[in-house]
């Protein structure tokens, strides 16, 4: 460590103490206590310090006699010793003779004892130092380090990175530089640099170089040509080619895709839509099974309901009726002779099935009771409906007139906007009515009538129970003293009546039941009765299917739990 | 000319025909029962046109002409006041065009606060207070009569009440903490008022849905009516 030279065979240095190591044994020396560490690649191609040249350049001049020691001299690396002389061997012996570099390393480690003849003899030839050829056959990295060699009369010590370190060394290390000169770059290197050009490579060299292929197509030659060259698998070719492919440069080549032109796109949506539409198909059909157990269920509905309209049967005929009934009929029966009453028609076509029996039969007991009818409606197709209705009834009774008994003011606009006006407001007599046109005081069935208030009644014949709300709201309470009377069809019933409980409505006709009802509460025969008899036995087939379904649903169940 | 005319508008009066236009309409719009078809959507395709001209002619005749347009033409200094309602109205058509359609928002807002507060006014009055009032019921038999028809009528009176007020409560969707035993015994009640109420709506859906299908049957009636007995004659007809 201290550099001072020793006897080949000494194991001590004689300065220092320190334990030397035989050159070419390194492999087995322990590893120096300041380090701490194997050494490193790095380690091995940095140059060496100055003391540890010292020690290898006396362990290089023992292996090459000829050869002058200098100071600048680097420490060669463990394997180059070998490969070092194994050049040498190359340079005058065959090569089959030359041994190995690990045997030779091996050996020439613990003196010149055992050195090869060989290498002797090759020694005892050549001087490295002095000969310029075998200085050219040297590798570059070796030909810089042989550069201090020529040049050991420099005094100053070469930088370990390199001459451009030496400027950045602190003022306390350049003292000894301060005083000196500095050395003037030789003639020689300062011509080269000058005339150093960008390296141009002829035409026939371009010609073979490899042309850039893709990052996969590298790896895979790599795999190719990858073939263990030590260790248990020496020989054989493809091991795992993890050196070739972390060493490999990265080039950035476009990853090639699949072009898939737009014919192509094209035909794999179309047959992608085709095999939806076949699926879809598939379900129409599987719908379309299922088909025949509907047709059926019509078919039962059908028959049910034609076959006492076409019998004209009297299977069931009305004999009960309920309170509401009464209590409308006694109304209008109560009512004096004379007195008008406004008449709602808020029903569209839709239900004219059921709503105009239950109108004809009111409208004829009106009539035969001699009241005047004022008909109004909230619905655009309520008016014409009120007219065809009042048409009906005034081909049995020869004697009604329109505008005597019975007239048409038309359409109410603003629902509740328009109610409200109804009941604050009049009539307004100088409008037209809508049968004929005429203003509405030429009439003798608006004769005393002024406002809401003036008739004896309200009889809304109303489809929807938003209808039948609307009018109790907005004109039943500015008009408590006018009874409200209510026609509605069966399914409007349950929301009317609460109003009835609560004395808001006075009477209440549902239905084609309650038509018939009605009319034989006001003594005549209901003119409906094939109607009533299709309409309870179409109740019992819907009962009948109900109940078919409910078991076939039950029946499904239990299957699928099964 | 007039002899086309006069021929045609018999044809149109005519029972008959009319009979024949009702039957072959009816009949595309039950086509609909094999599935979906042209002459079913043409059916429907008509219904909307007729019904629209139809209110287009009822809301000029019956709305604008008589009610707008003949007062101004009679007498404008003395209505006036209806030019406002002719402004508004003329608005509305604004509403068609999206660059101006921010003219007609003063007559929407217009309709919607006036009807708006006579309907909340209306529901307040008219089916709020009268239907809380009618379920207020006396419980005593001898309010509604002696013996057995008293009692009856307690009866039905006792399931209002409950009825009404069972029902009420399905619609509370909030729970007590139990942290005492009253808070439990509350919930426990509430539960099972819940339960009640929930039967009383079942009770209410049953009767709609029955009704339902009544009325659907007899619509259906009337025009198996319409088709075997006025347009074929082969039943009595309506």
């Amino acid at each position: 460590m201290c550099g001072a030279p020793n006897a080949a065979d000494n194991t001590v240095c004689d300065r220092c103490e320190a334990a030397l190591m035989p050159i070419g044994g390194e492999d087995d020396a322990p590893l120096e206590p300041d380090s701490g560490r194997p050494p490193t690649t790095a380690d091995q191609d940095a140059p060496a310090a100055p003391e540890e040249t010292t020690e290898s350049t006396s362990s290089l001049s023992r292996l090459f006699p000829g050869a002058k020691p200098g100071r600048g001299m680097p420490a060669l690396p463990d394997e180059m010793h070998g490969q070092s002389r194994t050049m040498t061997g190359e340079t005058d012996q065959p090569a089959e003779s030359s041994p190995s570099p690990s045997e030779g390393s091996a050996e020439s480690g613990a003196s010149d004892d055992f050195t090869p003849g060989w290498l002797q003899e090759a020694m005892g030839k050549t001087d490295f130092s002095d000969s310029a050829e075998t200085s050219a056959e040297l590798p570059d990295w070796l030909q810089e380090t042989n550069a201090p060699t020529s040049d050991a009369s420099s005094p100053e010590p070469r930088a370990p990175f390199g001459g451009d370190s030496a400027p950045e060394l602190p003022s306390w290390l350049r003292g000894d530089e301060e005083g000196g000169t500095e050395s003037p770059q030789p003639p020689d290197q300062e011509q080269e640099e000058l005339t150093l050009e960008p390296a141009a490579l002829p035409s026939w060299l371009k010609s073979l170089q490899p042309e850039v292929v893709a990052f996969s197509d590298e790896i895979d030659l790599a795999r190719k040509e990858a073939e263990a060259s030590s260790g248990l698998l020496a020989g054989i070719p493809g091991p795992l080619p993890v050196e070739p492919i972390v060493a490999m440069p990265h080039i950035v080549a476009p990853i090639r895709q699949a072009e898939i032109s737009e014919d192509v796109r094209a035909g794999q949506l179309l047959r992608k839509l085709q095999s939806r539409r076949a699926a879809a198909e598939a379900e129409v059909k599987q719908e379309a099974f299922r088909f025949p157990w509907q047709v059926i269920g019509y078919l039962v509905l059908l028959v049910a309901l034609l076959v006492p309209l076409l019998l004209n049967t009297k299977l069931f005929n009305v004999e009960r009726s309920p309170e509401p009934s009464k209590a409308f009929f006694k109304a209008v029966e109560t009512m004096p002779q004379g007195s008008a009453v406004l008449m709602v028609f808020d029903y569209e076509a839709d239900l004219m099935g059921e709503m105009e029996p239950e109108a004809k039969a009111i409208l004829r007991h009106l009539s035969e009771r001699n009241l005047r009818v004022v008909s109004i409606s909230t619905v655009p197709q309520g008016p014409y409906l009120a007219q065809q209705a009042w048409n009906q009834v005034a081909k049995d009774d020869a004697q009604t007139q329109y505008g005597q008994q019975f007239i048409n003011l038309g359409f109410l606009v603003g629902r509740e906007i328009g109610l409200r006006s109804l009941v604050q407001g009049k009539f307004g007599l100088d409008r037209p009515d809508f049968t004929n046109g005429r203003l509405l005081h030429t009439y003798a069935a608006m004769k005393d009538l002024r406002n809401i208030h003036d008739v004896g009644a309200i009889i809304i014949v109303g489809s929807t129970p938003e209808t039948i709300r609307i009018w109790l709201e907005q004109v039943g309470t500015k008009s408590q003293q006018v009874p409200i009377l209510v026609a509605v069809p069966a399914s409007v019933e349950p929301a009317v009546l609460p109003y009835y409980h609560a004395k808001q409505v006075k009477g209440i006709v549902v239905g084609l039941v309650g038509a018939a009802d009605y009319e034989l509460q006001t003594g005549h025969a209901p003119s409906s009765g094939a109607a009533i008899d299709s309409l309870s036995v179409g109740a019992l087939a819907a009962l009948f299917l109900m109940a078919v379904g409910a078991l076939a649903a039950i029946g499904s169940n239990r299957r699928k739990r099964k | 000319m007039e002899a086309i005319t006069t021929i045609l508008g018999d044809v149109l009066r005519a029972e008959g025909f009319s009979v024949w236009i009702g039957a072959i309409l009816t009949l595309m719009v039950y086509s609909y029962l094999l599935g979906d078809n042209p002459l079913s959507r043409l059916a429907k395709h008509l219904l909307v046109g007729t019904a629209v001209a139809y209110g287009a002619v009822i809301a000029y005749h019956q709305v604008l002409y008589p009610s707008l347009l003949r007062p101004l033409q009679k007498d404008p200094s003395a209505n006036w006041y209806l030019v406002i309602a002719l402004v508004l109205g003329l608005l509305l058509l604004t509403k068609s065009t999206p660059s101006f359609s921010f003219l007609g928002n003063v007559s929407i807002g217009f309709m919607l606060g006036v009807g708006a507060g006579l309907a909340m006014g209306g529901a307040m009055v008219g089916t709020l207070l009268p239907q809380v009032q009618a379920t207020t019921l006396s419980l005593y038999p001898t309010d509604y009569g002696p013996g057995l028809t008293g009692t009856v009528g307690a009866f039905s009176a006792l399931v209002i009440v409950v009825g009404t007020v069972a029902t009420l409560l399905s619609f509370q969707f909030t729970r007590r903490h139990e942290t005492a035993a009253a808070a439990r015994t509350v919930n426990r009640f509430l539960d099972g008022a819940r339960k009640l109420g929930r039967f009383f709506l079942l009770l209410a859906f049953g009767a709609l849905l029955g009704n339902g299908i009544l009325t659907a049957l007899t619509l259906l009636i009337g025009r198996l009516q319409f088709l075997f007995g006025t347009w074929l004659s082969i039943t009595g007809g309506r």
